[in-house]
């Protein structure tokens, strides 16, 4: 999950919040999905929340806590996320989009759900179904 | 192919802080470990939390509570509805709406001779 899924995940009010469950439902119609995002992608997430205050910065960490795996970008994945980054002038990823996406390969998850487009071009080719 | 290895600790306080870090890290403390001596023989480590299950009535359990605390707070409209569009909340890049009308703008269209 990148942090534009994330949000709408613990926040009723956002414009995603129903896509995301509706994408819960069908992923719950082929098995237990299991929820997983870089570190650096929640701390993006809860960045987004404190601006509408605390209350909603602990709604997203229960969340978290409760249903989603945040795993820490190693050093690896973070040296070519900055490669990524600084080298694929085409791609208007942040070097945060790209650490997560190769948390997702690392990890071999099956899909990507973003609600933000310049994931799309990033995850292309990789094998990863972007949902939305 | 596992290989078992019994090491005592001569430093209680080492093993205190490893133990608080698996638990902050929700992972077995072998996992550290492992990760440790991958780093001493120069390995990238392989540390993962264990995944969770997503559990749909844990969470309609937890939307229902944050509902109540929105209302006991009147913190229904606190925030706006698109804080998930992270480029434009956190970067200062334009709404997300906007970018996508700058996108179809600059597409280019298919040469038409006629």
């Amino acid at each position: 999950m990148d942090a534009s899924a994330l949000v709408p995940l613990a926040l009723e009010r956002d414009q995603w919040f129903l896509s995301v469950r509706r994408n819960l439902r069908a992923l719950r119609e082929s098995g237990t999905p299991e929820l997983v995002t870089s570190n650096w992608t929640y701390y993006e997430a809860l960045a987004l929340c404190r601006r509408s205050g605390m209350h909603t910065v602990s709604k997203l960490r229960r969340i978290v806590e409760a249903e989603v795996t945040a795993v820490r970008v190693d050093e690896v994945a973070e040296a070519e996320a900055l490669r990524r980054f600084l080298g694929w002038h085409d791609k208007t990823a942040s070097v945060v989009d790209h650490a997560n996406l190769l948390v997702a390969l690392e990890l071999g998850c099956a899909a990507i759900l973003t609600f933000d487009e310049d994931f799309v071009p990033i995850a292309n080719g990789t094998g990863l179904r972007v949902l939305r | 192919m596992s290989a078992r290895l019994t090491v005592v600790l001569d430093d209680e306080d080492l093993y205190r802080r490893l133990k608080v870090k698996a638990a902050v890290d929700g992972v077995p403390m072998k996992d550290l470990v492992e990760a440790g001596l991958r780093h001493l023989l120069g390995e990238p480590a392989k540390v993962k939390p264990e995944p969770k299950q997503f559990d749909w009535e844990r969470y309609e359990a937890l939307i229902e509570q944050f509902r109540k605390e929105d209302q006991e707070l009147g913190d229904e409209a606190s925030y706006p509805t698109d804080l998930s569009d992270v480029k434009h909340h956190l970067y200062g890049y334009p709404k997300a709406a906007e970018r996508r009308t700058l996108h179809v703008a600059e597409d280019r269209e298919e040469y038409d001779s006629h």
